[in-house]
């Protein structure tokens, strides 16, 4: 599915939700929410979203 | 959506493991789709969604509905318990937009396979969580015959009657009257 390197991407982005836009994380912030709304109030479009856990976290089940 | 002619893979994705597994030689795979999610008024950002054959539902952020344009109504609401808490989801119809295997996390022009319109449960979405989308029984697996694998490390979708074509044995037999075949 993707050449962009998820691991790598999480171990430097720990602890925050990111916006992965061709390859370069355009966005990050500590909050989903706060992420989504700086991405619309940015007008960036076409980026894909999700969150990197800190090292110092617990693995989670499904949702968490 | 013919049938046999609808069939997509998608690889398990790699997610760090933390130090507290370094006695595991093990990666950390979850099976995951690209996928959006549209209301009346705009579409999401391309969402990491975790595909979890253990929840009923498709679940999204409360806050997803207020960003895609679509309201709630409390009137259909019910509480789950998921990570370790209860919580409160309030359900609408939203379309689902599922992208092609090959799109690759953050590219901007995906193409997508497959849209449908289902049920979405909005809630207070766990703040660890990882993802903003999570993919369950109803809503997804119902929509499609979705294979999944450990072994090979990947997930098929493919056409909803793809199951009932492989296995020609009834899975159930003698089922209760009370319970029929739901169609969707």
């Amino acid at each position: 599915m993707s050449t962009v390197n998820l691991v790598e991407i999480q171990k430097k982005w720990a602890g925050l939700w990111v916006a992965v836009k061709d390859g370069d994380v355009v966005e990050s912030r500590p909050t989903a929410h706060a992420l989504v709304f700086a991405l619309k109030d940015r007008d960036i479009v076409g980026a894909t979203v999700f969150r990197c856990p800190s090292d110092d976290e617990a693995e989670l089940v499904g949702l968490g | 959506m013919g049938e046999g002619d609808f069939e997509h893979t998608y690889p398990y994705l790699e997610e760090h493991r933390g130090a507290d597994w370094h006695w595991l030689d093990r990666p950390l795979l979850r099976p995951s789709v690209l996928a959006t999610v549209t209301g009346p008024q705009e579409t999401s950002d391309l969402l990491l969604a975790l595909v979890d054959s253990g929840c009923d539902h498709v679940l999204v952020p409360e806050w997803m509905a207020m960003r895609i344009g679509i309201e709630l109504d409390d009137r259909r609401s019910s509480t789950i318990r998921i990570g370790g808490s209860s919580r409160r989801v309030q359900f609408a119809e939203a379309t689902l937009n599922l992208a092609h295997p090959q799109t690759e996390v953050g590219e901007s022009t995906p193409d997508f396979v497959h849209n449908w319109t289902t049920l979405v449960g909005f809630m207070d979405w766990p703040p660890l969580a990882m993802t903003l989308l999570i993919l369950g029984q109803a809503g997804f697996f119902d929509e499609f015959t979705v294979t999944m694998s450990r072994h090979s490390q990947a997930l098929t979708v493919s056409h909803q009657e793809d199951f009932d074509s492989r296995y020609e044995s009834p899975i159930v037999r003698n089922a209760p009257v009370a319970s029929p075949r739901f169609e969707p």
